[in-house]
């Protein structure tokens, strides 16, 4: 029985085990349509490979000398842009460090920014004139023309209203809805 | 040139070179192009990081980079059937003592033709196997397919073009 053209390929190709080698052999001999269909595969080859690429070699020098001309150029403009490698612990460890010394940042520029921090000592300003109601204000700006620095005393202690509100807030939302 | 892996580049560009250059010239069909093609596959390689280990497997790899630059070229430029007609204009000397051979009767252009008209898959496992003196284990590494797979692969692409030779042979007076 003939071999399946499949194996007849590998055969061909030299790609048979050598315990079948032999016996595919021995078939070749006595078949003359196996024989038939390994000639075809050798003219498929021989036509296939009948024209190698004129001038390989010539082909091998320009693309040798072209790379080596390619490798000074980079190798000697761009010193600064080779590879750096950098073990992935060392990596890990850097981005680590980065990171708590951001967050330190952060939190002593949150600490900063702080509106209610603690005020250990309330210092008394001088005060030259004392000012009590919004309309002595008025006539103390109208009457000096010369450049002054105004300080508005808050209450130290919150007053309270009825509700439980302190009354300075409860001023301002009257001002605003006016 | 300094080396790339343990072995020297000179080694590796000796040893791959001529199977590059037909690799990739058969499925481009263009010597300026194929030489492009194996300059940026070599200096792929030169760039590449880690090197390579071993010899061989520099010589798959490489193999495996200028075969892919060469099919994403001709799909590119969509020029495979010019380029090939280009390639087999010249005449060729057909054995006479295939008396049966269907070949007999076929220019070598036609049988490129019938190259180029095979499915990407069996067209590339045929070329390595014709030109490029790998054997099966081999062309399953470039491929990273199995060495059965090469086999089928080999035998349908050669049935394949005889099949195709055989339609296009019954319009020929």
């Amino acid at each position: 029985m003939c071999p399946d053209k499949e194996v007849l390929s590998a055969y061909f190709d030299g790609e048979i085990e050598s315990s079948l080698m032999a016996s595919i052999k021995e078939h070749i001999e006595v078949c003359s349509s196996c024989r038939k269909e390994l000639s075809c595969l050798e003219e498929l080859r021989r036509v296939l490979l009948a024209e190698d690429i004129p001038g390989i070699e010539e082909s091998s020098v320009t693309v040798w000398q072209a790379i080596n001309r390619l490798r000074k150029v980079t190798s000697r403009e761009r010193i600064w842009q080779k590879q750096l490698v950098i073990p992935v612990p060392v990596a890990t460890a850097f981005m680590v460090l980065f990171v708590s010394v951001l967050s330190l940042f952060f939190v002593v520029s949150l600490k900063q920014d702080q509106p209610f921090r603690t005020v250990s000592k309330i210092e008394t300003l001088p005060v030259d004139v004392q000012i009590k109601t919004i309309e002595d204000l008025h006539r103390a700006i109208e009457g000096d023309t010369t450049a002054f620095e105004v300080t508005i005393l808050l209450p130290q202690e919150p007053i309270y209203d009825f509700s439980g509100k302190p009354t300075l807030l409860r001023a301002a939302e009257y001002e605003r809805s006016k | 040139m300094e080396k790339q892996g343990p072995y020297p580049f000179r080694e590796v560009y000796e040893l791959a070179f001529p199977i590059l250059m037909r690799v990739s010239f058969r499925i481009t069909g263009d010597r300026e192009v194929a030489e492009e093609l194996c300059q940026e596959a070599f200096i792929r390689f030169l760039n590449r990081y880690p090197p390579i280990p071993t010899l061989d497997q520099s010589k798959y790899w490489l193999i495996r980079v200028v075969k892919n630059l060469s099919l994403n070229f001709v799909k590119r430029k969509g020029r495979e059937r010019k380029a090939f007609e280009k390639f087999g204009r010249e005449p060729m000397k057909v054995q006479e003592s295939v008396e049966d051979c269907l070949l007999r009767k076929e220019s070598a252009a036609r049988l490129r033709e019938g190259l180029e008209q095979l499915p990407e898959k069996l067209k590339v496992v045929l070329i390595l196997k014709e030109y490029s003196g790998l054997n099966y284990r081999e062309i399953g590494k470039v491929l990273k397919i199995s060495e059965g797979n090469v086999k089928v692969r080999v035998f349908r692409a050669r049935n394949r073009l005889q099949e195709l030779l055989d339609e296009e042979g019954e319009y020929v007076p």
